[in-house]
């Protein structure tokens, strides 16, 4: 097991056995992961053929380098330049997720990517249009005969070959998981920044996963441009305005800018937002949230310094994960 | 009668060989007298027959998608026969029930594909009708789905068989549907909550067994 983790990557077969981690939440015994439907997977994420006009594939909002998101890009774009609303989530242990979005609104990975295959301001496309592309191609009709016993494609074998490569996006070799493994040491400063996470953090972007299956408002007021109300506009329900999906936190480091409309560009101003900025007397505040963070300016920084332990450069730089040649 | 738009689906259930199946009839004339429907599909699943007093048989997989344009989705296929006569009652689904909704992705009439799923908000449109009301000139769009709590969309309907009828024939009276409907005020619905439950409520009270 541990010669694996150091390649960066897991097999089908290692998902449910990383040492301490929950089950994961997809069902692999319904997506039965192999290298061929991983491979399959990948070269659909990679095809910029999946967009309306062929311009734009699913990397290019979800960059390997940057676990997975679109650094630098507040909210993402799709084809024609188009703007979305939202900064893109990180494609990182995807397979432990209940739900996707940031409003949660996607209740299972299988059926996720329909999203920006079919969105206005992503690949604007059908996914009656992407099945003719892929049953077109004799390289793809072997690819799916070969994975799923029939060499058309249909939605669900579609959906599925998807999900075999982004369930493989496993992140657990970062120098945080080294250090619980026993395998390197955390210097003085990342030591306290990792007792001030677990006092202050820890309790929503809950170790080893460093996020949870939960929204939450974190008392950020509303964004001028979108008026976007997060999970409420999902349930409809009152008390559910502003909340957002709670993000992994891991490879944190290099998934900038942050928050749910990327406000924030650098780790120490959401750092700073948490310990001076928040309104701790705001009515839609996490119960959580409420309690004074009294961070100083050394306790900032030795902060940082530990979620720069949660960067996972075997993930981030895994060639196989990148662009298939 | 003939001023009701009656979509008549037929159940019916042959003793011994006969096939069994459920007929969607639809009288269109009567329909263009006061609406013009341009699109109406929707989900009826979960057919349970009930024989005699407490037994009953399930049909399998039992999701069915109607659709106006599409005549074959007009009769259902059944899977096993009873005999007519034992009927009490049969009960479905208008929409497809919330553990099929957090299913992931799924085939056949439940495919992604036929246009009656939301993917920003998984889950199926339970109901979906589409046209203009003459008389006020407007066009409406009503697309009614959701299973989460407290908006849940789907609707169970049990209906007890006239022995004195030979045919199971179940009406759905849609101009009943969107004559409660003010559509002044509410010319569409197009995601979850509380108009698509209120629409929902009405739409449940529309079928009938002849």
């Amino acid at each position: 097991m541990l010669a694996s983790f150091n390649e960066g990557w897991l097999d089908d077969s290692q998902h449910a056995q990383i040492a301490d981690w929950p089950e994961p939440i997809y069902n692999f015994e319904q997506n039965p992961v192999t290298e061929e439907g991983f491979q399959l997977g990948r070269k659909l994420f990679y095809d910029p053929q999946l967009s309306r006009d062929n311009t734009i594939s699913c990397a290019n909002c979800h960059l390997q380098f940057t676990g997975f998101t679109h650094v630098d890009h507040a909210v993402s774009h799709g084809i024609e330049g188009r703007k979305g609303t939202r900064n893109s989530p990180v494609l990182i242990n995807l397979a432990w997720n209940s739900s996707f979005h940031w409003d949660g609104g996607v209740n299972h990975l299988d059926v996720q990517a329909i999203n920006p295959i079919q969105h206005f301001a992503e690949m604007d496309n059908s996914l009656e249009n992407v099945l003719h592309y892929v049953n077109d191609l004799r390289e793809y009709k072997s690819a799916f005969f070969n994975v799923f016993g029939d060499s058309t494609a249909s939605s669900q074998s579609l959906m599925r070959a998807i999900s075999q490569f982004t369930t493989s996006l496993v992140s657990s070799n970062s120098k945080y998981d080294q250090f619980i493994r026993g395998e390197t040491t955390f210097s003085k400063q990342e030591k306290k920044g990792l007792k001030l996470f677990k006092k202050h953090c820890n309790s929503c972007h809950t170790a080893p996963l460093f996020n949870s299956n939960d929204y939450a408002s974190n008392g950020l007021p509303i964004d001028s441009v979108y008026n976007d109300l997060g999970r409420y506009g999902i349930t409809k329900v009152g008390s559910d305005s502003l909340k957002f999906r709670i993000p992994t936190l891991r490879n944190i480091e290099h998934t900038y800018p942050y928050m749910h409309d990327g406000r924030f560009k650098k780790l120490r101003e959401v750092v700073q937002y948490y310990a001076e900025e928040l309104d701790r007397s705001n009515s839609y505040l996490s119960e959580k949230l409420k309690a004074d963070m009294k961070l100083s300016g050394n306790d900032q920084k030795d902060l940082i310094a530990f979620l720069c332990t949660l960067t996972d450069r075997t993930f981030l730089y895994n060639p196989r994960f990148g662009f298939p040649h | 009668m003939n001023r009701i738009l009656c979509i008549i689906l037929c159940f019916w259930i042959h003793s011994a060989n006969a096939q069994r199946f459920i007929e969607i009839k639809l009288d269109k004339d009567s329909l263009q007298n006061e609406y013009t429907i341009h699109t109406l599909r929707f989900y009826l699943s979960k057919f349970r027959v009930h024989v005699f007093d407490d037994a009953w048989y399930d049909e399998e997989n039992s999701y069915h998608l109607i659709d106006l344009d599409d005549p074959d989705s007009w009769k259902i296929q059944l899977s096993k026969k009873i005999s007519k006569s034992s009927i009490d009652s049969i009960s479905f689904l208008i929409g497809i029930d919330s553990l099929t909704n957090v299913a992931g992705i799924l085939e056949g009439d439940l495919d992604p594909i036929k246009g009656m799923y939301w993917a920003w908000n998984s889950g199926y449109i339970n109901f979906k009708v589409e046209g203009e009301k003459r008389s006020i000139k407007a066009n409406f769009e009503y697309h009614l789905g959701g299973y989460l709590p407290p908006f849940a969309t789907v609707r169970q309907v049990k209906l007890a068989r006239n022995p004195k009828n030979r045919k199971l024939i179940i009406h759905l009276n849609l101009k009943q549907f969107l004559d409660q409907i003010e559509m002044g005020e509410l010319k569409e619905v197009m995601i979850p909550g509380p108009e698509a439950v209120a629409l929902s409520d009405k739409l449940s009270n529309c079928f009938s067994l002849e």
